[in-house]
């Protein structure tokens, strides 16, 4: 069970990482 | 001559305008979509971030669980209450999903530009592959309690709830 903890907090971390990632190319292309 | 030069530039005129109103026109719609896609991703990156939170928690909740019964001969119905006292939820977790779905259904999403179309459709499988297998999880978690449960008999539930 603890292993679904710590594999799903690692899984939550690159989604976050990717979140971001596409947060701020659409910042970009708004601001051009 | 003239008048034909002047007919040519005319036409040229008007479709050069007409681009530009279809451009600008199609340019309001991305950056609408775009406006959308930011506050899904916002509501994304908070949910992410308090789920990552819950879980650092849930981790050292069920340390704590584990050391309990370090050097400890427990019986049946102490191990239940042991597992019911855990503090672990399963979440539902959701993706704000509504603006990607309207971009496929529409076929709007060959608009957005080619590193935000295909980091979106990254993210979303990404999102749906952790639906499925977290889903998974939370059954086995659920099976794994319920047998336990049942196992310690409708006597010792009471004591347990």
């Amino acid at each position: 069970m603890s292993g679904d903890f710590i594999q799903n907090e690692v899984r939550f971390k690159k989604l976050l990482v990717q979140i971001e990632a596409l947060i701020t190319i659409i910042n970009t292309e708004l601001e051009n | 001559m003239g008048e034909i030069v002047l007919v040519v530039i005319g036409i040229l005129r008007a479709l050069q305008l007409n681009i530009y109103k279809e451009n600008s026109q199609e340019n309001a719609v991305i950056n609408s979509y775009c406006n959308q896609l930011l506050e899904d991703l916002n509501d994304e990156k908070n949910f992410s971030t308090s789920y990552i939170e819950e879980m650092t928690f849930f981790k050292s909740e069920y340390k704590r669980y584990l050391e309990s019964y370090k050097g400890k001969d427990l019986s049946l119905t102490e191990s239940m209450k042991n597992i019911s006292q855990l503090k672990i939820k399963i979440n539902f977790i959701h993706f704000s999903s509504s603006t990607f779905q309207s971009l496929e259904k529409s076929g709007d999403i060959n608009i957005l530009s080619e590193p935000i179309r295909s980091k979106l459709l990254d993210l979303k499988n990404k999102q749906q592959e952790l639906l499925e297998r977290t889903n998974l999880n939370g059954q086995t978690q659920s099976r794994f309690i319920a047998d336990g449960v049942s196992a310690a008999g409708p006597k010792n539930l009471s004591e347990i709830i």
